[in-house]
C-alpha cells in the first residue's frame, strides 16, 4: 500500500537584553514550538489476505498508522537578573519555566509536563 | 511554594547582609589574579511527566539544590592559568581549566556531566486478541491456554513489562584533557597528548520477543555502566614548507551493564483449523523447527559488546608557494569486538572468535590560485573497509531415534536446508571519491563557487548468490553544486546554493516484498487443523522469501537542494535575516512504486536595538517534511 508521512513544525522565539538601571542587567528569552506529524490511513480488508486463517488478517492492521501520529506544543521562558551592588559584589536571579502539552499520546503514554527552576545567588570578586 | 521562596530569600539575605556592612572596596585592577565565587540556591518543581519538558534538566526532580560557581584567573610572567567550575547537583556540573607555562607547556582540561531522561515504552499497543472463544491445547501431559489473560480469547500478541514502575535515564560524563609540549631545542616540533573519557551510567529499557503460538513481547530494565577511554598522542612538525602530523589513537569501550535474561515461551504450534481441535501426535515436529524455547531455560538478550580500537593517522602538507599547496593523509584503523567469543554457544552470542573491522583510507587535496580571483581545489579519496565473516551454527534439535515421523532427523535434514551458514560482512566495501571546486570572484560584489563530485561504492558481499537478502552491488553518484555570494553594498548580502545529485543504482533492497502466489502452498496439507511446515512447499525461506518480486529503497536517484540566505542591515540599530531551503528527491527506478521526499523550511529573524541599553531579537522558523513510500506487512510469517 502506498503511504505518505508528513510532519510540520512552527517555532516562534524572542529574546531581549537590557540595562534599565546603571547597576541592573536584565535578559530574557521565550520560545514556542508547535509540531504535528501523521501518516496516511492504512485501510485493509479481509479480501487482502492471501488465504483464510483464523486469528490472522491484514484487517487487524487498520489503525496502526496512528502509531506515528504526533501533536505537541512546547513553551519555554527564561529570565536572568544581575544587580551589581559594587564592582566586587553582585546578586543574580535566574528563572526558568517550561511547559509541554501532548495532544496525541501513544506508546510512551501522556507526555504532558510543567517545570520551573528559581535560582538566586551572590557573587563576590576578590 | 511561598514557604520555600521565603526560605530561599532568608538564606540569601544571610549571605548578602555581612557584605553590606563591609567598607566598599574597589578591587585593585593592576593585580594579576581574579577570583570570583558565586553561592546560592535553587527552588525547583515538576508536575506530571518530566521527560519532554525537562529532558536534560535533572534539578527539577529535587525541591531545592545548591548553586555554586567560581572562577580563578592568574597571569604571571611565566605561568598563566584559568579555572572555572559550576555545580548544581551531581548530574549538573561542569569544570574547565587552562594552564600555560612559558608557551612551552599548555594543558587544557574540561569536564561536564548531565542527565538525559529516556522514555518508557509501556507496550500497551501490543495486546491483540482475535478470537472470542478460548482455546486449550494439550501437549504431552500438559494442557494449557494458548492466550493470556485467561478468558480473553486467542492472543495474537501480548506483552509483559517487568520494569513498569522504573524510570529510565542516563547520566553522561565527559572529561577531555589536552597536553601540548613545544620543544625549544626543536623549533617547529610539538608533542600533544589528548585523553578523552566518557561514562554512561543509568537505567534503560531492553525488549525481546517470544513467538509461536503467540507473539509475547517482554520488557525488562537494564542497568547501564559504560566507559570509553581514548588515548591519542600526536607529533607535529613544521619543517619549512613541509608540515607533518602523526597521531595514534587507542580506544577502549568497556561496560558492566546488566545482561537481562528471559525464559521464552514454550513452542506451541499455531492452530489453523476451526475450533475445537485436538492436537495429533507429532507435535515435537514443531519444536524442532525453532532454535530455542522455554526448554532452553533463561537466555540472555540485549547484550552490550566491548571493543578496542587502534587507529594511525598520518598527514602531510607541502606549501609550494603561499597560493599553492598539496595535502595528503592516510588513515588505518582496526576495531575489535572482544565479546563475540564468550558464552556457551550461539544462543549466548558466541560465534567462536573476536570480530574485527579494518578500515584504510588515502586522501589527497591540491589547492592553487590560478590567477587573481580564481582558485581551484581538487580532492581524491580511496577507502577500503573489511569486516570479519561470521559462521552461524544454528541451534538445531534432533528428533528422537524412535520418533514416529522422521526419526533421528533435524528439520534442516528433512527439507534439505543447510541452515548453518557463513555470513559475509556488509561492511566489506571500497569507496572512491574525486571532487573539484572552482571559486571565481567575478568582481568585488559577486563571487561564484562551482563544484563537482564523483563517488562510487563497491559492495563486496551484496550478491544474491552469497545466500542473504541482496542489495545493490555498485552505486555511483554525480554531484553538481553552484554557490553565489552577492554583496551589492555593505548593508546587504545574499548567499544562494543549489545542489543536484544524480545517483546511478541507488542503494536498494532487492526482491524485498510481495512473493508470487505460491504453487502448491497449503498451510494445512493434511487438513488436521494444524499448520504443516514440514511439508516442503511450505518452506518459507525458499518458497516465500525468495519468491519476493519487488525492490525497495529510501535513497533517491535524483535530488535537488536549494538554499537562500539574506542578511540586511536596515539601520545602525536593526538587522534582518531570512533563510529558505527546499529539497526534492525521488527514486522512480523502482518497479512497483515511486519513492519521493520533499522538505521545506524558512525563517525570519530581526535584531533591533531601539535604545542604547535595550536589545531585542524576534524570529520564526517553519519546517515541513513529507515522504511517500510503500507500506508492506508480512502475512503469517511469525
Amino acid at each position: 500500500m502506498d503511504i505518505d508521512w508528513e510532519n510540520e513544525v512552527h517555532v516562534l522565539y524572542a529574546s531581549f537584553s537590557s540595562q534599565p538601571l546603571p547597576k541592573l542587567e536584565v535578559e530574557g528569552s521565550l520560545s514556542y514550538t508547535f509540531a504535528q506529524a501523521e501518516m496516511d490511513d492504512l485501510t485493509f480488508s479481509p479480501e487482502d489476505d492471501p488465504f483464510a486463517l483464523p486469528g490472522y488478517s491484514f484487517a487487524n492492521l487498520n489503525g496502526t498508522d496512528e502509531f506515528s501520529d504526533l501533536n505537541y506544543k512546547m513553551f519555554e521562558l527564561e529570565m536572568n537578573f544581575l544587580y551589581r551592588f559594587r564592582p566586587d559584589l553582585s546578586f543574580g536571579l535566574q528563572v526558568w519555566y517550561g511547559s509541554f502539552e501532548d495532544d496525541d499520546a501513544y506508546v510512551y503514554g501522556d507526555l504532558d509536563g510543567d517545570a520551573y527552576t528559581f535560582t538566586g545567588f551572590v557573587t563576590y570578586r576578590f | 511554594m511561598g514557604i520555600r521562596l521565603g526560605k530561599l530569600l532568608f538564606v540569601l539575605a544571610l549571605i548578602i547582609a555581612p557584605w553590606g556592612v563591609v567598607q566598599a572596596e574597589e578591587p585593585a585592577e593592576d593585580k594579576n589574579y581574579d577570583l570570583r565565587v558565586s553561592l546560592g540556591a535553587s527552588l525547583n518543581d515538576v508536575d506530571d511527566y518530566a521527560g519532554r519538558v525537562a529532558e536534560y534538566r535533572s534539578i527539577v526532580d529535587m525541591d531545592s539544590t545548591w548553586y555554586l560557581d567560581g572562577s580563578l584567573r592568574y597571569t604571571g610572567d611565566a605561568l598563566r592559568f584559568d579555572l572555572q567550575g559550576h555545580y548544581e547537583n551531581v548530574n549538573e556540573q561542569r569544570y574547565r581549566g587552562d594552564l600555560e607555562w612559558q608557551r612551552l607547556f599548555l594543558f587544557k582540561t574540561n569536564y561536564e556531566r548531565f542527565y538525559h531522561r529516556l522514555d518508557h515504552d509501556t507496550l500497551s499497543n501490543l495486546e491483540a486478541h482475535s478470537l472470542e472463544e478460548l482455546f486449550t491445547v494439550t501437549k504431552g501431559s500438559l494442557t494449557k491456554w494458548v492466550s493470556k489473560p485467561a478468558g480473553a480469547g486467542l492472543a495474537t500478541v501480548y506483552h509483559d513489562d517487568f520494569g513498569r514502575n522504573d524510570r529510565y535515564g542516563i547520566s553522561h560524563s565527559f572529561w577531555k584533557n589536552e597536553l601540548k609540549i613545544n620543544l625549544p631545542a626543536l623549533p617547529g616540533v610539538s608533542f600533544e597528548l589528548v585523553h578523552r573519557y566518557e561514562e554512561r551510567d543509568g537505567l534503560d529499557q531492553a525488549r525481546t520477543l517470544s513467538k509461536c503460538a503467540a507473539c509475547h513481547v517482554v520488557a525488562k530494565s537494564k542497568a547501564i555502566h559504560e566507559f570509553t577511554n581514548d588515548w591519542n598522542p600526536r607529533l607535529n612538525a613544521m619543517l619549512g614548507k613541509l608540515t607533518l602530523q602523526y597521531s595514534f589513537l587507542y580506544r577502549t569501550f568497556d561496560n558492566s551493564n546488566d545482561v537481562p535474561y528471559n525464559i521464552y515461551n514454550e513452542a506451541m504450534r499455531p492452530i489453523s483449523g476451526v475450533p475445537p481441535v485436538t492436537p495429533p501426535a507429532g507435535l515435537l515436529l514443531f519444536d524442532a523447527e525453532l532454535q530455542f524455547d522455554q526448554s532452553n531455560g533463561p537466555l540472555p538478550f540485549a547484550r552490550t559488546p566491548e571493543t578496542k580500537k587502534w587507529m594511525h593517522v598520518l598527514k602531510a602538507k607541502y606549501d609550494f608557494t603561499s597560493t599553492k599547496n598539496v595535502f595528503l593523509s592516510f588513515v588505518s584503523s582496526d576495531i575489535q569486538n572482544t565479546r563475540t567469543d564468550e558464552g556457551q554457544d550461539s544462543l549466548f552470542g558466541n560465534v567462536g572468535k573476536e570480530l574485527d573491522i579494518q578500515y584504510n583510507a588515502l586522501m589527497g587535496r591540491f589547492f592553487a590560485r590560478l590567477r587573481r580571483g580564481l582558485t581551484l581545489t581538487i580532492k581524491g579519496k580511496y577507502a577500503d573497509m573489511d569486516g570479519d565473516d561470521v559462521f552461524l551454527d544454528v541451534n538445531e534439535m534432533r528428533l528422537p531415534d524412535d520418533y514416529s515421523k522422521f526419526p533421528g532427523k533435524t528439520y534442516g535434514e528433512v527439507i534439505g536446508c543447510d541452515c548453518d551458514i557463513t555470513r559475509h560482512s556488509s561492511y566489506d566495501q571500497k569507496e572512491y571519491t574525486i571532487e573539484s571546486r572552482l571559486a571565481w570572484r567575478y568582481d568585488r560584489r559577486l563571487r561564484f563557487i562551482f563544484g563537482y563530485q564523483w563517488n562510487r561504492i563497491e559492495r563486496e558481499n551484496a550478491a544474491e548468490e552469497a545466500g542473504y537478502p541482496p542489495v545493490t552491488e555498485d552505486s555511483s553518484k554525480h554531484v553538481f553544486s553552484l554557490t553565489a555570494n552577492w554583496r551589492p553594498d555593505h548593508r546587504f548580502k545574499v548567499r544562494a546554493d543549489y545542489r543536484l545529485r544524480l545517483i546511478v543504482d541507488p542503494y536498494t533492497h532487492k526482491k524485498a516484498y510481495c512473493p508470487e502466489q505460491l504453487p502448491d502452498f497449503d498451510n494445512d496439507k493434511n487438513d488436521d487443523g494444524w499448520a504443516d511446515i514440514w511439508y516442503d512447499k511450505n518452506w518459507y525461506s525458499k518458497y516465500v522469501y525468495e519468491t519476493r518480486r519487488f525492490d525497495m529503497s529510501t535513497e533517491p536517484d535524483t535530488d535537488h537542494d536549494f538554499r537562500l540566505k539574506a542578511d540586511w542591515i536596515l539601520s545602525e540599530k536593526a538587522i534582518f535575516q531570512a533563510n529558505v531551503r527546499y529539497y526534492y528527491g525521488e527514486n522512480d527506478e523502482l518497479e512497483d512504486y515511486k519513492y519521493k521526499r520533499q522538505a521545506f523550511n524558512a525563517g525570519l529573524n530581526l535584531t533591533f536595538q531601539p535604545f542604547a541599553h535595550l536589545g531585542l531579537n524576534v524570529g520564526y522558523q517553519y519546517f515541513w517534511d513529507k515522504t511517500e513510500s510503500k507500506f508492506c506487512s508480512a502475512f503469517y510469517h511469525g
